[in-house]
């Protein structure tokens, strides 16, 4: 610690390359911290859990190539023949499927004469829904078998009993969600019963404010194009999608729309936040090569250009590793007056974005662990350098004086 | 003098070729990353129709349930579309410029003799003709439909050239037959290369991917009762009368973008008061209920309503130029490294008679052509910058990671202008050094 008096005083002397360094660190810690802010929230926005089990669903949208009349009986013979393919779990239709964009929205109210109290998303299928799409029930009790419908178009006005997602139920009755249950609520303005709350189920759109609210009620459509959602056996997955399209094509006159599995749906649904999150990671990659670079290359120019002030340490005594000492402890304080600057204005900059893009503040944390990045980067670009310092012969000392 | 400087300036780059090196790469790094937010950014937000951004306005009507407002929202704002029945009231009354309806559906296209296995599901867009003169569609071939094929609902498409290529191999198809569902339609024109950036007419989610490769008359589509409803998004208040498409036509739902041009702000202002009389006229007759809430919305007004532009862009340009700043701090402590061992060199100059002016210059253009190299460098890597992000963006259309050739020259501008305005210190710097001390250490 002997040294930092001595360090000080030579930066004094030299103190446009230390200002320019600080500014460097300060401007890497800046944006360092606020590109990895943005990254992990992008991270932790595809990462939400949709409440399926994702890796094992699939869906097909085929249409159902006969008379009106005789739709519902196709739609159940075609959910018959899906579910009979062994490594099938289960199937079921959906009018809908989570953050594929398809879907439908409802106004969800606990009074018949608020016009909502809050949006949700709506999915209709037949009693296996809720396995297919493999989600948890954490109150409540499965739809009875009687209350399953059929009808051709818009379920959700002629729903008898529904479930509910818990995020959707909280926002309703808050802590006292489990309550829900057993209640009739306003789908649409239209009585309905809730029988049991769903742990997680995400609605279609991704970006939506309230994408964790869904409804789900046992009421089948027949309409002109249906969504087959297929959850299968882990790993038979494509063999089953195989199979599934080329049994729906036996039918003449069918038309297979789209088909998805639900990992391809997610990774479309997040496509601009991959492709931002990986965007930010690659600057900074480039921004740790940049600096790393410039710290090495402006240490390097100091210990030249004290080549002979290290000479004449070296020969009244000083050891490497005082060396050594020296220019690592130089290096962090001017990191550290870097830092210090670099906290100000990542929060400023922080405050800037959160102000003009609706972005949340950096925890502190991130403050914190990006002083010890910086600091580490530093010192791994220092290190060579000093060492190569360290190596210098006394003897230099005596040749150009 | 400037010829000798040059060349002084590039013997001492030379001399100094790893540093200098270092320098251009680190510039140009820095200026590949602004340059690639920078260009992504100014594509998604820039003005579509740059001729025509005054003069093409989409209408919104309120003809929403005498209960609610639409989407129950307490500042009331009317639909983003409109129903069948006052598009096609609006296209008869011909009040504007020209009307463009926007509307569309999907169906199996192939040719005639195709069998119906190599049928492909497409989406079609059905306009009017007004759609290709108002917002400037080039055509390859043929033209599009006359105003009469509007009128009468005539069976003719246009394609777009990629279709056209897929179908026809690339050769004038006009007159040729495309079979879309049941119905078969003649080709009377074909699109050349065109992108329209943001795509401002339709669904704003949709704004950045590329147009639809088939079109037909909006008329043709109303006639022939073609609707998919898991195409179209479509809002009602009240439901139509039947389950027929015919009642679907004549309902309060809601779904057609109905844009017209209207080429001065007198025009604007004569097709307000017609919308208004329009309305008045409608709520004798028992429709709109509400308040009068009509309003005509610019392109770019309606994309930021619907929140089209991601702010990430936006916040990826604040970076790298951030980031840019950081390599031209690196790059200074480059140069000045450089210069620091110049000292010699200028003592030696001064002590022979140049002046200080005389160095700048000579420095100034070295620290110029680092700039340069630095640009030209940058480019390519930003041309290679373009091309990762078109992989890595799959939901954007390819067509936004493309530089005009302004931005290019503007690119390499501002490597050299930021390159001398950063080298000045060094430069500066470099020459303020005492001669007659440097020369005895020489």
């Amino acid at each position: 610690m002997k040294d930092l008096l001595p360090i000080i005083k030579s930066l004094k002397s030299n103190y446009t390359a230390a200002l320019l360094f600080i500014l460097q660190v300060a401007i890497t810690f800046t944006i360092l911290v606020n590109a990895i802010y943005l990254a992990f929230d992008k991270r932790e926005f595809i990462a939400r859990a949709s409440g399926l089990d994702e890796q094992n669903v699939f869906y097909v949208a085929a249409n159902l190539p006969v008379e009106e009349a005789a739709q519902p009986a196709l739609l159940d013979q075609d959910l018959a023949n899906i579910r009979a393919f062994p490594g099938v779990e289960n199937a079921s239709v959906s009018s809908g499927i989570p953050l594929s964009g398809w879907g439908r929205l409802v106004e969800v109210a606990v009074n018949p004469d608020t016009k909502y109290d809050t949006f949700s998303g709506y999915y209709g299928g037949d009693l296996n829904l809720l396995k297919a799409f493999g989600l948890e029930l954490v109150a409540g009790s499965e739809f009875s078998p009687s209350a399953e419908l059929s009808v051709r178009t818009e379920g959700y006005r002629n729903a008898i009993d529904i479930m509910v997602t818990k995020a959707l139920a909280r926002s309703l009755f808050s802590e006292q969600w489990e309550q829900i249950v057993g209640k009739t609520i306003y789908i649409n303005n239209l009585p309905q019963r809730v029988v049991g709350v769903i742990d997680t189920l995400q609605a279609a759109w991704p970006s939506w404010v309230v994408v964790e609210h869904a409804v789900l009620a046992p009421v089948k459509e027949a309409d002109s194009i249906v969504h087959y959602v297929v959850k299968t056996v882990p790993g038979q997955q494509d063999d089953i999608l195989t199979q599934t399209l080329a049994y729906l094509m036996s039918l003449h006159g069918r038309k297979v729309d789209n088909f998805e599995t639900f990992t391809e749906v997610k990774s479309r649904a997040y496509s601009a936040e991959n492709a931002a999150s990986k965007t930010l990671f690659g600057v900074i990659t480039g921004l740790l090569i940049v600096t790393a670079l410039g710290i090495y290359g402006q240490s390097r120019y100091s210990i030249v250009k004290r080549t002979k002030l290290i000479g004449i340490r070296r020969a009244m005594g000083a050891s490497r590793g005082q060396i050594i000492r020296y220019f690592v402890l130089e290096n962090v304080v001017l990191c550290l007056v870097g830092i210090l600057i670099g906290v100000c204005a990542a929060i400023v900059l922080n405050n800037v974005f959160s102000n003009a893009f609706e972005l949340g503040t950096i925890p502190l944390s991130y403050l914190f662990y990006g002083s010890i990045c910086t600091i580490i980067l530093g010192q791994v670009a220092v290190l060579y350098p000093a060492i190569r310092a360290a190596q210098l012969s006394p003897a230099i000392a005596t040749r150009t004086v | 003098m400037i010829t000798y400087y040059t060349k002084l300036a590039f013997l001492s780059l030379w001399k100094t070729r790893y540093m200098s090196l270092l320098a251009v790469i680190v510039i140009a790094v820095g200026i590949a990353a602004t340059m690639t937010t920078y260009t992504i950014n100014h594509m998604m937000t820039k003005d579509p129709l740059p001729s025509k951004s005054d003069s093409v306005f989409l209408v919104r009507l309120n003809n929403w349930s005498p209960e609610a407002a639409y989407r129950n929202r307490n500042e009331e704002n009317p639909p983003i579309y409109m129903s069948v029945q006052d598009a096609v009231n609006l296209i008869n009354h011909n009040e504007a410029q020209a009307h463009i309806p926007i509307a569309g559906f999907k169906d199996m296209l192939k040719l005639p003799e195709q069998s119906a296995v190599d049928a492909k599901m497409t989406f079609v867009r059905s306009s009017t003709t007004d759609f290709f003169s108002s917002f400037e569609v080039p055509f390859l071939y043929g033209s599009s439909w006359p105003k009469s094929s509007d009128d009468s609902g005539e069976q003719v498409v246009v394609i777009s050239k990629k279709l056209n290529a897929e179908l026809f191999d690339g050769q004038n198809s006009v007159g040729r037959v495309v079979q879309l569902g049941e119905h078969q339609y003649t080709v009377v024109g074909v699109l050349d290369d065109w992108a329209i950036l943001p795509r401002f007419y339709g669904e704003s989610m949709r704004a950045f991917k590329a147009p639809r490769d088939i079109f037909i008359p909006f008329q043709t589509q109303l006639n022939l009762e073609l609707w998919s409803s898991n195409v179209q998004a479509f809002e009602c208040w009240k439901d139509p009368e039947n389950a027929s498409v015919k009642a679907l036509w004549a309902s309060e739902c809601v779904w057609v973008f109905f844009w017209v041009q209207l080429n001065n702000e007198l025009e604007k202002q004569e097709y307000m008061d017609f919308l208004q009389s329009y309305v008045e006229q409608q709520k004798a007759l028992g429709r709109f209920q509400r308040p009068t809430l009509n309003k005509l919305q610019s392109p770019t007004e309606y994309l930021k309503e619907r929140r089209a532009f991601s702010t990430d862009s936006e916040i990826a340009v604040w970076l790298s130029i951030c980031f840019f700043a950081l390599c031209l701090l690196n790059a200074m402590s480059i140069i000045m490294t450089k210069f620091q061992g110049k000292a010699g060199e200028v003592a030696l100059r001064r002590a022979v008679g140049a002046s200080s002016l005389d160095l700048v210059h000579q420095y100034t253009i070295e620290t110029g052509a680092i700039g340069l190299f630095g640009g030209i460098l940058g480019l390519v890597f930003t041309q290679i910058c373009l091309f990762l992000s078109s992989q890595l963006y799959t939901h954007l259309s390819k067509d936004i990671m493309t530089m005009s050739g302004e931005l290019m020259a503007s690119t390499v501008l501002l490597s050299i202008l930021s390159s001398l305005v950063f080298g000045m210190f060094p430069i500066v710097k470099a020459i303020n050094v005492q001669p007659a001390t440097q020369l005895k250490s020489l």
